[in-house]
């Protein structure tokens, strides 16, 4: 008997009672429609990774193999990178749901009847993000916290009629760099406020913010790990009619501060702190919160409650006239796959931790925590805060006696991670560092990077 | 009906309940943050035993491709195998973080190193990027690519075309870019007309997106013309590879010539569609736009993988960090354990069954508006009543609909995939029949009623939902 391909059940006893019920001979007839000379006659040429592990894999070798590729990265190093994505820990509830058939293989919810699951968890998701931002409408979940920033700022455009959007300096370079991409096509006006300080320079950003301005973008915790002034930028933005856009790249930050209480028009950003694991950087998840009155510019999908023929509560998609299916070159937004089941992971991460316990998990674990390691580290002979007297949330910037490359290669040797090379963003800080310090890290794990940069100080990294 | 409507989350809510655990603090306690402080926040406080229950509940609302056949079509909702999912679920791929030093990642990078190769090969492509993360933002990048290919050459285009029948993202990618958009026509065979396009098709238009098979299903035979005509005025053609599913290791992209493809992982591949996402839409483009693709692109230097950050014309950065890693890991997986000949079977397999489902509801009498032709991976079927069809199909039959009211009203469009059995495409099309019977038949309708309902609620009052939304708890 000829081997069956995976995954696939037909037969040739099927192949042939369905050739004939359709009417042809073969499965090249089918075809057809393929001109001869683009008919590939040969298998495709797909090398092995490893030599003599050809194609196709059966399910031992490929666990084999992909087992060796995990083994291959450094996970279980004590980690302090940061800097846009947080090494968060994800409760084992949340990991038993999001492999779920029933959550992780249906597909957009467009017919309410079959998807009430889905619509009812997006519209908790929906519920507990409004919570957390103070403000009344979200999206159900976007790419990542860098598109959902581009988005925003287009949805800015969109209700102010204006094209110009002013930055901070201080936002994430590579959000900043999204935008750049993006914003080169169309009639857009980008302006970059600068630093002083580590933070946002409040003062050039009001003066830069104009008549012509859409929205204001400010991130808090900034790249550098500072609190920004929220409010002046909201009032910046706001003495000229344009939106104020907070931008959220720590989600966990949502736990202690309430963006709306700053003047916040729209919250956009990160969630990937709620429940969704690092992985390299994504799949991650994208958000954007806005007030009601805003609610017709949101792209993406939004979930409403409603009834269903007998009364019954019923959820459903709001608002598709904003999409692409229904109005094409017209919608606010080409996005059509979301990321819907991290959202999911970030509402059963959200449930399990309550109100009480994500308080606990920002202030004990991430901000005292941040706060005794930024002291421990920065009374280190050579080291110092970079920006002394600021605010700061679960990361922190040290000014180092080395170049932070060189540093974190240092730290390799002795299976510590060490923080992010700001001079990798900004040349002219090239021996700044920024740590993280999570519920992950532990007060262990700080000490112990404080006693391997003692040494190293003895020692030098030659 | 038993009434199967979960309370929500917040319902279940009590002061005092919680979930959590969490270490002992480790040091005394400052007061920090003082004047930042929310002054309020109020998430569900809620057992581990209740979050359990609750989303388990809410699990068993939705029907699962698990459970039934999914032929939405465009949607290719194949079987999502379990062990990709739990291999790209070892920690030493999740818990790894994207500033990592090269060399402890080197793992995740083979990966994307593979997977790159091993697309351009399967499309003809000579280089792609993994960054976007759905087919939609892979249409961005390849507009952004074309855009900044011409801004390079001096030349000002501001016209992207796409077929009436092309998925609603196309448009919106265009006009999302600052491109004027601009339909072009099909033919009454479901083609694309070559003389519109020729009329359409001056120095002003950048790029012709089509997708090829075309949402009605067909393969346009007239593909080299199409090429020629894009080509010859100067243009680029973008393959949107939604339904590449049906023409992997049959014919590639690139030789049939479009100059830049998007792949959708979560389609072709076989990641899960995850209620909508995440995706991946990684974004291959021929040799002379190379040199344009979004950086870091993943390069091989002898024995070590490195991101390379240094493409002379780089359009930039499309997302932070380089992709939807996890959904990579699914797709590599499933191109290893499937190899050339498997993923060639995939193909042919999904264009059998769809043609099967073709003739047989044919011969049922069912209207198929191209039905002359041999489908390829999806077929369309026009219906009048296609709302009812669906309605009752997942009602009395729990079976998932296929994508209605596309590529034009009154489409019920079936794309059954290469996982199915012959018996579960017996099954759809026997309750097909059925269905059209109730709705043609009183009496048969009255019979059906009889039946044991399977949706958890009854139709939906969409009207009243669009009218009143009630966005959040």
């Amino acid at each position: 008997m000829k081997k069956q391909v995976p995954y696939i059940a037909t037969t040739e006893d099927d192949l042939h009672e369905m050739l004939g019920e359709i009417g042809v001979k073969d499965l090249d007839e089918l075809f057809g429609a393929i001109p001869d000379k683009f008919r590939l006659t040969g298998d495709l040429t797909l090398p092995p990774p490893v030599a003599g592990l050809d194609l196709p894999l059966s399910e031992i070798e490929l666990r084999k193999y992909m087992g060796h590729l995990s083994a291959r990265n450094s996970h279980s190093y004590t980690s302090f990178l940061g800097a846009g994505c947080y090494h968060h820990y994800v409760p084992s509830i949340v990991d038993l749901f999001t492999v779920l058939p029933q959550f992780f293989t249906p597909y957009t919810p467009y017919k309410p009847e079959t998807n009430q699951g889905t619509l009812q968890a997006m519209y908790e998701y929906q519920t507990m993000m409004c919570r957390l931002t103070g403000l009344e409408v979200s999206n159900a979940s976007l790419y990542d916290g860098a598109t959902a920033m581009v988005e925003a700022a287009k949805m800015a455009s969109r209700l102010t009629g204006r094209t110009e959007i002013v930055i901070s300096g201080a936002v994430h370079p590579e959000y900043r760099q999204v935008l750049e991409t993006y914003f080169r096509y169309g009639e857009w006006r980008l302006v970059e406020v600068g630093i002083e300080g580590g933070k946002t320079h409040m003062g050039e950003l009001a003066d830069r913010v104009g008549d012509q301005t859409a929205a204001v973008i400010v991130q808090s915790p900034n790249f550098f790990g500072i609190l920004e002034d929220m409010e002046r930028a909201a009032e910046a933005a706001h003495t000229h009619e344009a939106l104020f856009m907070y931008l959220v790249v720590e989600a966990l930050s949502l736990a202690l501060i309430n963006p709306a209480e700053f003047g916040a028009d729209i919250v956009a950003g990160e969630a990937q702190s709620f429940g969704t694991h690092m992985s390299f950087g994504g799949p991650h998840l994208g958000f954007i919160n806005c007030y009601g009155k805003h609610k017709s510019k949101l792209p993406g999908r939004i979930v409403t409650r409603t009834e269903d023929a007998e009364g019954r509560p019923a959820y459903m998609l709001w608002g598709a006239a904003r999409e692409q299916h229904i109005s094409r070159s017209r919608a606010t937004s080409n996005i059509c796959t979301n990321h819907a089941l991290n959202a999911l992971a970030a509402s059963v991460y959200l449930s399990w931790y309550g109100s009480e316990g994500l308080k606990e998990l920002a202030d004990i674990h991430n901000v005292q925590m941040a706060h005794y390691a930024y002291e421990r580290l920065g009374r280190i002979p050579g080291y110092e805060p970079a920006f002394p007297g600021e605010e700061i949330f679960n990361e922190f910037t040290l000014n180092c006696p080395h170049e932070g490359g060189a540093l974190n290669r240092k730290l390799l040797d002795h299976s510590i991670i060490g923080g992010l090379d700001v001079g990798r963003f900004y040349p002219e800080h090239a021996h700044k560092v920024l740590f993280c310090v999570t519920e992950k890290t532990g007060k262990d794990g700080i000490d112990g990077l404080a006693d391997i940069l003692k040494y190293l100080n003895k020692k030098g990294l030659g | 009906m038993e009434n199967r409507s979960v309370k929500l989350i917040f319902e279940e809510s009590k002061g005092g309940r919680a979930a959590y655990t969490l270490p002992k603090p480790a040091m005394e306690q400052k007061d920090l943050l003082g004047k930042y402080r929310r002054k309020e926040l109020n998430l569900p406080q809620v057992s581990e035993r209740q979050i359990a229950g609750h989303y388990q509940n809410l699990a068993e609302l939705n029907f699962s491709p698990y459970s039934e056949m999914d032929p939405l079509g465009s949607c290719t909702m194949k079987y999502n195998p379990p062990l990709m999912e739990s291999l790209a679920a070892q920690e030493g791929l999740l818990d790894i973080h994207p500033y990592q030093d090269e060399s402890t990642v080197q793992g995740t990078l083979e990966v994307m190193y593979y997977l790159d190769l091993y697309l351009r090969e399967i499309t003809g492509m000579a280089g792609f990027t993994l960054q976007p993360s759905a087919g939609a933002h892979g249409e961005s990048t390849g507009i952004m690519i074309g855009g900044a290919y011409f801004r390079r050459k001096g030349e000002r285009r501001s016209k992207i075309l796409a077929p009436d029948s092309a998925h609603g993202t196309n448009p919106a990618s265009v006009t999302n870019l600052g491109f004027d958009y601009e339909q072009v026509n099909s033919n009454e065979k479901g083609w694309v007309d070559l003389a519109d396009l020729e009329a359409r098709m001056t120095e002003d238009v950048a790029i012709f997106m089509l997708t090829n098979p075309n949402t009605y299903g067909l393969f346009d035979p007239h593909i080299e013309d199409i090429a020629h005509i894009i080509h010859a005025k100067g243009g680029l053609l973008y393959y949107d590879g939604a339904n590449l599913n049906a023409i992997m290791g049959k014919c590639r992209p690139g030789d049939l010539g479009f100059d830049i493809v998007h792949v959708n992982l979560h389609k072709t591949f076989a990641t899960p569609h995850a209620m909508g996402g995440p995706g991946a839409g990684p974004t291959g483009v021929v040799e002379k736009l190379t040199d344009y693709l979004p950086v870091p692109v993943v390069e091989r230097d002898g024995d070590r993988y490195r991101l390379n950050y240094d493409l002379a014309n780089s359009i930039g950065r499309v997302k932070a960090f380089y992709g939807n890693i996890s959904v990579l890991e699914k797709a590599y997986a499933y191109i290893l354990m499937l190899g050339p000949e498997g993923l060639r079977k995939v193909s042919e397999t999904a264009v059998l069954h769809a043609n099967y489902m073709q003739e047989v509801l044919k011969k049922r009498g069912f209207e198929f508006p191209y039905g002359d032709q041999h489908c390829m991976h999806e077929c369309v079927m026009k219906y009048e009543n296609v709302d009812s069809l669906g309605q009752l199909l997942s009602e009395y039959f729990k079976k998932l609909q296929a994508t209605i009211h596309f590529p034009q009203p009154n489409f019920y469009m079936i794309e059954p995939t290469e996982t199915e059995t012959k018996e579960s495409l017996d099954g759809y099309i026997e309750a097909m029949a059925e269905v059209d019977r109730a709705i043609k038949d009183p009496l048969a309708m009255e019979e059906l009623e009889k039946g044991e309902i399977y949706t958890p609620i009854r139709k939906v009052n969409t009207k009243k939902g669009m009218a009143k939304p009630c966005l959040t708890w």
